[in-house]
């Protein structure tokens, strides 16, 4: 929320740049603005910069076994992940966890609007998802290994099954609360079919689905690791652990790094995502909090 | 095919009837809880013909569009449009809802929001554009097809509902309450753009309120309903000269002298 | 003509009786499942990893019974609430600080932007390494997982302080200290409740984690064993506990947050008055 209102203020800030930037204080304000740009550019990153730096410096000097020189933690991430590892690892663990994903926001998404709309199968659902979804959806795993083996298959069904229940219980409510007007309107205008779906059903309950598909796609990260952890030859998680137990410490840091990287990425790209998707709605809410 | 509805002896024959209304019963509950909100409604509406239907708050008046409007099924009784029973929303009906910002899509813009009834009817991509061009322009706002209707004040938003149900190409018009909640001078250019909408598409229009003198001012003929459970108290025909003014009109002895009387057949108990 | 225009009112005569009795439609769809894998366990997929609804129900019997399951349980139980307490301690003072402080706030946001994303999975090889298969390992895992939602949402709540009602306090003159535990800790409550369900929820699936995959003491643990041990009966004994204390430890967030809530309005309206 804090974020959106701070881009938008920004925005609004280059626009007026912009229109006046034929004239000379507009000139003196651009550099003004500009100063202030680099101000708050300075606040926001002095302060990781100087943790890495001093992480840099700290690790090459110390002598710690379980602290290597951050430079050497990169060089490893490179070598390993970016050229070894690269296909016979990273790309399997991504595959997995795309695949799974992928699976879990159709038949989420998809069983939930279906759901939804039929009372008797709520009803009869609804326990039994909400069980499901209570289970800490890495103890399914053991399971999973049990009935599915080791390979790609198992992981990527297991990704699926435990983080189907977060989307498929958002896309439940959310389409269960859309206002009942828009159901109204749709019946008296005949709208039926795709566009029911697509331009009614869905739009409305894009707020919840969304966040529902968020936490779908931590669950998909966090079983993704364990999976690799508990019950592989291949893959980042599996060597990460690897890594651990064989105290190659500086393989195990540059494990840990990847890993870090493509959860925040996947984050990213999901946040980005959904602020396309929910525009309408970003735009909404900062309407009624202005008025 | 044509179920026995149109033999039914109860109808008339000739076509002037395009709404008729009978015996309209609605209870909500069973048993020993049940509500009665419609006592047996009798009236029609005529082809081409302006109704007002007014009642004091709460007195059903949403229900009975609803009904009429093959929203909601009438527990006894029927309406019939165009001599067919309603039991499902009719192709050739629009409504306009009272909550206009509920009743837009808040993701689709203005043009798709008025293009989104029309996917349906088998006509090009072109023709749906036209058609939302042209209703956008009856109600004013021609300029706006790309905004948001949130980005639009509670009057334009209303205009773009309106424009909604004019694109369909609706036979009948039917409006729920749909100027209660803007300001007053909104209102009275909304009341004066649905007269005018009226004259240049021609079409039948059903508008509930509970307000006495938007009803006296639009209407052709007043159907005054009292208190829950709602029954027709009287059907008054408004004989007051066309076109209709807000100023002129309202000074009217005439208009003053209907006003009073549905005030008072609505307050009598 | 217009016969195309005519359309059924939907059947809620039908659906109305259903929904008077969802929790007997509910049992009886449980009741199906159980048969489902009754009928399966027996048949085509006898000898393969499921065991009958008797078996399991009598490895859940058999752990019941056992002191060393209820050690386990209390030992997950544990590790899950002390990381929960932590967390909101230490994210409720930090975010109060990082709230009510621009620079501190604006120094610290990308760091907690990159760190929130990242799941405790993946520290815990480092954590593993520096402290073992240990309670404290676990108790560590559940406190880092729990820590930024509590931190966020008290920021947030912090920030959304209303500064009439801060003027207000310093003209009183109010002091720092005071201003936060008068006027912001009761406003951003709401926030910090939210933030609690949400780490919460997370808390009891950390400690699982860290004891499946880390092999600290607790049911997490129990379970990785039990599979190993082919003691399947048991497995999916445990799998049912997890299942059973997860849906009492939301319901009870989802409780708690409900009661907390609905008390906040009244205590706002007070500050207000």
């Amino acid at each position: 929320m804090r974020t959106a209102r701070r881009s938008e203020s920004s925005n609004t800030g280059t626009a007026r740049r912009s229109e006046s930037s034929n004239t000379g204080t507009a000139r003196r304000s651009e550099s003004s603005s500009m100063r202030r740009r680099l101000r708050s550019f300075a606040i926001e990153f002095w302060l990781p910069v100087l943790i890495v730096v001093l992480w840099w410096v700290g690790s090459a000097r110390a002598d710690l076994v379980f602290y290597p020189p951050l430079a050497e933690i990169l060089g490893r991430f490179q070598d390993l992940w970016l050229f070894d590892r690269f296909f016979t690892d990273v790309i399997p663990s991504l595959r997995n966890m795309l695949v799974g994903y992928a699976l879990s926001c159709l038949v989420g998404v998809g069983l939930g609007v279906v759901v939804a709309q039929v009372r008797i199968a709520r009803h009869a659902l609804e326990p039994l998802v909400h069980f499901l979804r209570s289970i800490p959806p890495v103890a399914l795993v053991p399971i999973a290994i049990l009935v599915l083996g080791f390979g790609p298959e198992m992981k990527m069904t297991i990704i699926a099954f435990s983080a189907v229940f977060a989307t498929l219980i958002a896309t439940l409510d959310g389409v269960r609360a859309a206002d009942p007007v828009l159901a109204e309107v749709t019946r008296v205008y005949r709208v039926s079919g795709r566009d029911r779906l697509f331009k009614v059903i869905l739009p409305a309950a894009a707020p919840q689905i969304l966040s529902g598909l968020q936490v779908s796609l931590q669950i998909a990260f966090v079983v993704m690791i364990t999976s690799e952890m508990l019950a592989s030859t291949e893959g980042i998680g599996y060597l990460t652990i690897l890594a651990q137990q064989t105290f190659a410490i500086t393989d195990m840091w540059a494990g840990m790094l990847l890993l870090g990287i493509l959860g925040y990425l996947f984050n990213l790209l999901f946040t980005l995502a959904e602020r396309r998707v929910l525009h309408w709605h970003i735009g909404m809410r900062s309407q009624a909090k202005t008025h | 095919m044509m179920t026995g509805v149109m033999t039914e002896a109860s109808i008339p024959e000739q076509t002037d009837q395009r709404l008729v209304i009978e015996e309209l019963r609605k209870t909500y509950g069973t048993g020993a809880a049940a509500k009665v909100v419609l006592d047996g409604l009798n009236f029609d509406v005529r082809s081409g013909e302006f109704v007002c239907i007014v009642g004091p708050s709460g007195a059903g008046k949403t229900t009975l569009l609803k009904c009429l409007a093959g929203l909601l099924p009438p527990t006894s009784g029927a309406s019939y449009l165009d001599g067919i029973q309603i039991d499902g929303p009719p192709e050739k009906l629009a409504l306009v809802f009272q909550e206009y910002t509920r009743s837009l899509m808040p993701w689709l813009t203005v043009e798709k929001n008025v293009t989104l009834p029309l996917s349906n009817k088998g006509i090009s991509k072109r023709e749906r554009r036209t058609r939302a061009q042209e209703a956008l322009e009856a109600v004013g706002l021609a300029d706006v097809p790309s905004k948001y209707p949130w980005q639009l004040s509670g009057g334009m938003q209303q205009r773009v509902a309106i424009a909604r149900a004019l694109a369909y190409q609706p036979e009948v018009l039917m409006m729920d309450e749909p100027f209660a909640s803007v300001d007053a001078q909104t209102r009275f250019e909304l009341e004066d753009l649905t007269l005018r909408v009226r004259e240049q598409f021609g079409i039948t229009i059903v508008l509930v309120t509970h307000d006495i003198d938007e009803a006296v001012y639009l209407a052709d003929r007043v159907v005054v309903l009292g208190s829950a459970p709602a029954q027709v108290r009287e059907i008054i025909d408004v004989d007051v000269t066309s076109p209709r003014d807000q100023v002129k009109t309202k000074a009217d002895p005439r208009f003053t002298e209907l006003r009073s009387r549905v005030f008072e057949l609505i307050r009598a108990r | 003509m217009a016969i195309t225009s005519i359309r059924r009112f939907p059947a809620t005569g039908k659906t109305r009786v259903a929904g008077s009795n969802a929790l007997v439609v509910g049992a009886i769809a449980v009741l199906i499942c159980l048969a489902v894998w009754e009928v399966g366990a027996r048949g085509p997929l006898a000898g393969g990893p499921f065991p009958t609804v008797g078996a399991i129900a009598g490895g859940l019997v058999g752990l019941v019974g056992e002191a060393t399951f209820w050690s386990s349980l209390g030992e997950t139980l544990m590790t899950a609430l002390v990381g929960l307490g932590l967390a909101v301690l230490s994210g409720v003072l930090l975010g109060v600080v990082l709230g009510s402080v621009d620079f501190v706030y604006r120094s610290t946001r990308l760091i907690i932007e990159v760190l929130k994303p990242i799941p405790p999975i993946v520290v815990m090889p480092l954590v593993l390494l520096l402290l073992g298969p240990t309670t404290e390992m676990g108790v560590f895992l559940v406190f880092y997982g729990c820590l930024w939602p509590v931190l966020i949402q008290t920021v947030a709540g912090v920030r959304d302080a209303d500064p009439v009602l801060l003027d207000t306090a310093r003209s009183f003159g109010f002091g720092r200290l005071q201003r936060a535990v008068r006027i912001v800790l009761p406003g951003a409550a709401a926030f910090i409740v939210t933030g609690v369900r949400i780490a919460g929820a997370a808390a009891f699936v950390i400690a699982v984690v860290s004891e499946l995959v880390g092999g600290a003491p607790g049911i997490g643990r129990d379970l990785f064993v039990a599979q190993n041990a082919g003691l399947y009966a048991q497995m999916y004994a445990l799998v049912f506990v997890m299942g059973v204390v997860g849906l009492a430890f939301n319901t009870g967030l989802g409780a708690f947050e409900k009661w907390m809530l609905h008390w906040h309005p009244s205590v706002r309206r007070e500050v207000v008055a």
